[in-house]
C-alpha cells in the first residue's frame, strides 16, 4: 500500500508556480473542479500530491481550502515580489488556519525582490536550478513539520 | 337527448360518464362550480344534476347553494362510503338518490335509465330552436343564422369544459360572455372554438347592446384573431416540440401570471400542451411566447443542452479564468490593491470572530512524517 502526503501550495500567480514545478501536467480534481495537483513519486510506496491553490479570496476558495488545510502536516507558499500580496495573504492566512505554513524564497530572485521576510524561521530557500530541489524542500518541511508537532503536543 | 348536469372538480369523473355512456340519449354537462350552473339551467333545462365528490363537506356545500338559488332541476349525489349521520343529511337534503361509488358500469347503466326514463320530457327540448355541434355548424354560420332571422335569442357555445354565450337583439350581436372577458375578447376566443355543442333559442328578451360594432366588423375581427393565430402558430415551435426555459432565467424579474407559465417550461412544455389546458386569450399568450423565445428566454431542448453544457463548463473555467484575470492584470505592471485586506487594528468583536472561524490544525500523523524523513535521508 502506497503511502501519501499531501501538500497545499499557495502561489500568487502561475508563474510564480512555475519557478518551482516548471512545466508541470497539472491535473484537474474530479470533486472539485477548477482546482489542480500532480503526484510526485518519492519512492515505490510514498508519494505527495502537490495541490496548486492561487486562488484565496472567495468563500467558494475558502470551502476548498477549508477542507484541505486543516488535514495536511504543512502548506508551502512561494515567496513574490509583491510585498503587499504576500503580507495581506500571509496575515489572511494566520487568521484562519494554524496548519504551518513555510515560505519558499526563491534564491535567484533575491536580489530582484529585495526579500524582507517576516519570520525568518518558516523561510525555506531553494534554487530553482538545483538537482533534487523538490527532495531537498520536502525533507526541510518535513522536519520543521516534525518540530511543530512536538511543540503543539508539549503544549 | 336529454341533459344532465355533472357537477365535480374532479374531470375523472365527467370522464367516466361520457365515455361509458355516450350511447345513451342523455347529453352530458361537465360544471365545476355549481354557482356557474344557473343562466345555463335555463337555456338546457336538465333533467338532473348529478353532484359527484369523495367529501361530504363539498356535496353539503352545493346543495346549500342549491337551495340558496332555488335551483329547480332535481339532484342526485355521487359519492363514497358514508356513514349512518351523512347518510341521514343528504336524504332529508332531499337528493333523489345516494349513488355510492364504485358501482359496476351495467349496473350504473340500469340506475341511469331508470331516473331519465321516468323524467324525460321530449316537449320540453323544443324550446331549443337550434342545437348540435361546433364540428358541423361553424362560429360563422350560427352568426350568419341569427342575423338572417333578424330575432333576438341566445347562443350557447361549450368546448370541453369551457361554456360562452352570445346574445342576439334583432338579429345584431348585442353582448357576448365568456369568463371575465370583455364582449368583443370573448367573442374573438369562442369563435376559435371548432369542436363541442351549441343551443341556440329565439326569443323577444330586451338586451343591452354591449358591443357597439356591427356583425360584419365582428366577424371580420373574429376572422383576424384566427389569421394570427395560424400566423403565430407558424411562427413558433411546432406543436409537440418541447420547450424549456433558459435555465439562468431571473423569475423574479417576472410577474406572477407570467412566472406561471415559465415555470411550466422549465422541465419542457410543448405549445400543445398549452392549448389543450389554457382557455383564455390564446394569441396574446402566444405573442408573449414567440417574444420571449426572440429574447431567448424560452429555448428549443437543443439550445437548453447546450446552454446547460456551456452553465457547467462556464462554472469550472471560472476558477481558471480568475487566475489568468490576475496574471494579465499584472503582466500589464497595473497591480490592483491586494484583495485580502488585512486590518491590523481588530476590534474585540472581530478578534472573537476571527478566532471563531480559525480552522485547527488536524495533522497528528506523525509517523508518517518519520517515514518520509527516513527515506528522503536514505537517499542523501
Amino acid at each position: 500500500m502506497k503511502e501519501i502526503l499531501e501538500v497545499p501550495v499557495f502561489s500568487m500567480n502561475p508563474e510564480t508556480t512555475k519557478s518551482l514545478f516548471g512545466e508541470t501536467n497539472w491535473q484537474e480534481l474530479d470533486e472539485w473542479p477548477g482546482w489542480q495537483y500532480v503526484f510526485f513519486d518519492l519512492t515505490s510506496d510514498k508519494q505527495v500530491i502537490f495541490y496548486r491553490i492561487e486562488q484565496f479570496e472567495s468563500e467558494e476558495d475558502l470551502a476548498f481550502t477549508d477542507q484541505l488545510v486543516p488535514r495536511v502536516p504543512f502548506t508551502w507558499l512561494l515567496k513574490t515580489g509583491e510585498e503587499d500580496l504576500f503580507n495581506a495573504f500571509l496575515d489572511q492566512y494566520r487568521s484562519r488556519y494554524s496548519t504551518p505554513l513555510f515560505v519558499l524564497a526563491n534564491e535567484e530572485n533575491k536580489s530582484a525582490e529585495g526579500q524582507q521576510l517576516p519570520d525568518q524561521e518558516n523561510i525555506i530557500r531553494f534554487n530553482p536550478g538545483e538537482e533534487g530541489v523538490m527532495r531537498e524542500l520536502l525533507l526541510k518541511s518535513l522536519k520543521l513539520a516534525m518540530i511543530e508537532n512536538q511543540e503543539r503536543d508539549f503544549a | 337527448m336529454n341533459s344532465v348536469f355533472i357537477i365535480t372538480t374532479d374531470q375523472e369523473y365527467f370522464n367516466l360518464f361520457t365515455i361509458n355512456y355516450g350511447h345513451l340519449p342523455i347529453h352530458f354537462t361537465w360544471f365545476q362550480k355549481l354557482d356557474e350552473i344557473e343562466s345555463y339551467i335555463e337555456l338546457e333545462r336538465p333533467v338532473y344534476l348529478f353532484l359527484v365528490s369523495d367529501h361530504i363537506e363539498e356535496l353539503v356545500e352545493w346543495i346549500s347553494q342549491y337551495r340558496e338559488r332555488n335551483l329547480q332541476p332535481p339532484f342526485i349525489c355521487f359519492t363514497g362510503r358514508l356513514d349512518y349521520t351523512d347518510r341521514n343529511m343528504l336524504w332529508q337534503s332531499g337528493t333523489v338518490d345516494i349513488i355510492r361509488f364504485p358501482v359496476h358500469r351495467k349496473e350504473m347503466e340500469y340506475i341511469l335509465q331508470s331516473f331519465i326514463d321516468v323524467h324525460t320530457t321530449p316537449s320540453e327540448q323544443d324550446n331549443y330552436h337550434l342545437t348540435g355541434r361546433l364540428d358541423d355548424f361553424s362560429f360563422l354560420d350560427l352568426i350568419q343564422t341569427f342575423e338572417k332571422s333578424g330575432k333576438g335569442g341566445l347562443l350557447a357555445l361549450q368546448n370541453g369544459a369551457q361554456q360562452g354565450q352570445i346574445e342576439f337583439l334583432g338579429g345584431k350581436i348585442v353582448n357576448a360572455r365568456y369568463q371575465e372577458f370583455a364582449p368583443m375578447e370573448a367573442m374573438k376566443i369562442m369563435s376559435m372554438w371548432k369542436r363541442g355543442q351549441f343551443h341556440g333559442k329565439f326569443d323577444t328578451e330586451k338586451r343591452e347592446d354591449k358591443i357597439s360594432v356591427d356583425n360584419a366588423r365582428i366577424v371580420k375581427e373574429c376572422l383576424q384573431y384566427q389569421k394570427e393565430f395560424k400566423e403565430l402558430l407558424r411562427k413558433l415551435p411546432d406543436g409537440d416540440q418541447k420547450i424549456y426555459t433558459e435555465p439562468e432565467l431571473e423569475y423574479e424579474e417576472f410577474g406572477p401570471k407570467d412566472r406561471k407559465w415559465l415555470h411550466k417550461f422549465r422541465k419542457g412544455y410543448s405549445l400543445e400542451e398549452f392549448l389543450a389546458e389554457y382557455s383564455g386569450d390564446v394569441n396574446s399568450m402566444l405573442r408573449k411566447f414567440l417574444f420571449w423565445i426572440e429574447q431567448r428566454w424560452l429555448l428549443d431542448r437543443e439550445a437548453h443542452r447546450f446552454r446547460k453544457a456551456q452553465i457547467q463548463a462556464e462554472e469550472r473555467r471560472s476558477k481558471l479564468s480568475k487566475i489568468m484575470s490576475k496574471l494579465f492584470s499584472k503582466s500589464s505592471q497595473e497591480l490592483q490593491p491586494p484583495a485580502i485586506h488585512f486590518k491590523k487594528d481588530l476590534s474585540e468583536e472581530e478578534t472573537i470572530v476571527q478566532e471563531m472561524q480559525m480552522k485547527p490544525y488536524l495533522f497528528r500523523n506523525v509517523p508518517l512524517l518519520q517515514h518520509y524523513i527516513q527515506d528522503l535521508e536514505a537517499e542523501q
